[in-house]
């Protein structure tokens, strides 16, 4: 089985024989740290490192994808914020942000040749070269609401969102100017799959309105600039944002175990909204063409506590409630052990008599 | 009859168009027209203005109301207890049914503190304190907005919450244990990454021989399961339940345990992860 066609069709809408089973998030771990050489913080700045381990699980447990990075700091940090990379077992994080408001921030001419962006650019080159047209390698991006909060601090953006609208769509701006940039150079080393983490505009942080007003119409300008397979990773309940989740003109959507798949395969397969207007009936658009639905094996529950055998159980409901691609919920907790990632893939051949 | 009456009657409802986000959302309701929030909200004046601004978010005119109450001689207490905290208790049972988000907690949450102080000016010391907690975030998570909440709402129902901050070493949590003997401990996490810090710190309390009555752990990715691997924790589902299981414990006496089986009936209310 050609693991990047496969990945590929089912994306595209095409009907496969097996599930494929990847993961959108973040994927460095102790146990293959250790096995492969290639340690964080190393591997956060080092090209040859970050493909390595990027790469890892699928060498050590047939994971059928290379992802990389292994954060969501790098366009902060391109962007002038202080990050602090963390240790073998810590992800980096932002420290500290040069801007005080939205009208401070500003995009270095030179923003595509600072911090780690070189890295992970050169990273994506050294993984098409190794495996090209078997692997499919994945990049994960910040979405713009998330970069805006690293850019102004995340408590001081949600209090925007109420006190000062008109700062916070200016910010956001920018910060989809930043994404879109990103992205553009990223399709221009050609990954197969750009994957856009928004985490700030969960639900748990955000109302699902202000998703659909301000977050949603940059997630709409930023798939209709990735070149490539787009993937949209949202954490925590995405159940009242999931129809303008897709709607956004990603190819598939990446959802925690907070979300139960089966129903948002019924709500979404179903169309958009049909509403009676004026004695007549009318669709209210959402998702025409359903985007595929990618996850949900817990990543801090299942994936880094759980036995194999429970993983391989897990699985074996998610294939059965119709999920599209199997996946991790979220980034990997970096003790999770090989055993759970190998479990789900076992646990999908097993579904498949494979 | 009203003109609107004498029209209705004339014409056929189907061919009404209504517009789309109307028939989506409902007619607008108020906040405070919420048969829960009229139960919570105060009857009488300054209380209900001060209450009302608090579940507003408005903190202006909180602290209007508050400093109209202050000029009537009303006790600062009793402001504090009957106009600021109903207030906030208003926004809690907003949130639980979904009518509310974080943004709204947020900012509510700014304004009752805000009212808290200026009593506290009048009263010319802090407001007595129940008893002593401690607060912090996971070593190696900068996420404190959960903390900061559990703080706030500690601190507005009398507790001294001692906020250790984010990204807290684990042996400053146990140095703040021995030194402020606090009766509830809450660490949050958001990162799967972090939250293994939590058996760490109970592991490092029981080596030094130091007991908490309960570790109120919570946060993004963490779980009941997880929490309840381990001793002395008790899994905290969202932070305006943490003054509540305080209360249990300072009151009642309750342990971890009684906690952990009694979650929903101290809290007061349905809580599906303990269902």
């Amino acid at each position: 089985m050609n693991l990047k066609e496969n990945l590929l069709k089912v994306l595209s809408g095409e009907n496969v024989d097996v599930t494929p089973v990847i993961s959108v998030t973040q994927i460095g771990t102790v146990e293959a740290m250790e096995k492969t050489n290639a340690y964080w913080p190393e591997a956060h700045t080092d090209p040859e490192k970050m493909a390595t381990l990027g790469s890892s699980l699928y060498e050590l447990a047939g994971l059928e994808c290379a992802r990389i990075p292994f954060c969501l700091t790098v366009e902060a940090e391109a962007m002038g914020c202080k990050v602090d990379l963390g240790t073998q077992e810590k992800t980096p994080l932002v420290m500290e942000s040069p801007f005080e408001s939205a009208g401070d921030i500003e995009i270095p001419s030179d923003f595509l040749e600072k911090g780690r962006i070189p890295a992970v650019l050169e990273a994506v080159k050294i993984l098409k070269e190794k495996y090209g047209d078997n692997l499919p390698v994945i990049v994960g991006i910040t979405g713009p609401f998330t970069l805006t909060g690293h850019l102004l601090g995340v408590e001081k953006l949600v209090r925007y969102m109420r006190l000062r609208p008109g700062d916070v769509e200016l910010a956001v701006d920018k910060a989809l100017e930043v994404s879109i940039e990103y992205a553009n150079a990223l399709s221009e080393v050609g990954p197969d799959i750009i994957c856009v983490a928004d985490p700030t505009s969960a639900t748990e942080l955000i109302n699902p309105l202000q998703f659909k007003t301000l977050v949603k119409p940059r997630l709409e300008d930023l798939s209709a600039e990735i070149d490539t397979k787009s993937v949209l990773h949202i954490c925590g309940s995405a159940g009242p944002i999931l129809k303008d989740m897709a709607s956004a003109g990603y190819d598939g959507l990446s959802l925690e175990e907070k979300v139960d798949i089966k129903m948002a395969k019924e709500e979404l397969n179903g169309g958009g909204k049909i509403m009676r207007v004026g004695g007549r009936t009318m669709s209210m658009g959402g998702a025409g063409k359903a985007p595929k639905l990618i996850g949900n094996i817990s990543s801090s529950q299942t994936l880094f506590r759980s036995s194999p055998d429970e993983v391989k159980e897990k699985v074996n409901s998610a294939l059965e409630a119709g999920v599209d691609i199997l996946a991790p919920s979220c980034g990997l907790a970096p003790r999770s052990p090989l055993e759970n990632i190998k479990a789900m893939i076992q646990g999908r051949n097993e579904y498949y008599g494979i | 009859m009203s003109y609107v009456e004498e029209l209705e009657s004339q014409l056929d409802q189907n061919f009404i168009a209504i517009r789309y986000n109307v028939e989506m959302e409902g007619p607008a309701i108020k906040p405070e027209s919420d048969p829960d929030v009229q139960n919570i909200l105060p009857k009488e004046e300054p209380y209900k203005s001060i209450a009302t601004g608090v579940l507003y978010g408005d903190m202006e005119a909180t602290l209007n109301g508050v400093k109209e109450g202050l000029e009537e001689d009303l006790s600062p207490i009793d402001i504090i207890n009957n106009g600021l905290m109903k207030g906030m208790d208003a926004v809690s049972a907003l949130y639980t049914k979904g009518f509310y988000f974080l943004p709204d907690l947020m900012l509510s949450g700014d304004s009752m503190m805000e009212g808290v102080k200026e009593c506290e000016k009048v009263l010319g010391h802090k407001s007595e304190t129940k008893a002593t907690t401690v607060s912090f975030v996971a070593e190696g998570d900068p996420h404190d907005i959960g903390k900061n909440l559990v703080v706030m709402f500690l601190r507005a129902n009398g507790y001294d919450a001692i906020d250790l901050g984010r990204d807290v070493p684990t042996e400053e949590v146990i140095n703040a244990v021995e030194e402020y003997k606090p009766i509830f401990v809450t660490g949050t996490a958001l990162m799967t990454t972090t939250m293994t810090v939590f058996p760490k710190v109970v592991e490092e309390l029981e080596k030094k021989g130091l007991k908490v009555p309960a570790l109120g752990c919570g946060g993004g990715s963490v779980r009941k399961d997880f929490v309840e691997s381990f001793p002395m924790s008790v899994y905290g589902v969202e932070a305006y339940h943490t003054p509540k299981l305080a209360d249990s414990i300072l009151k009642d006496k309750k342990t971890w345990k009684e906690l952990r089986k009694e979650y929903s009936e101290i809290v007061g209310e349905f809580v599906p992860e303990y269902a």
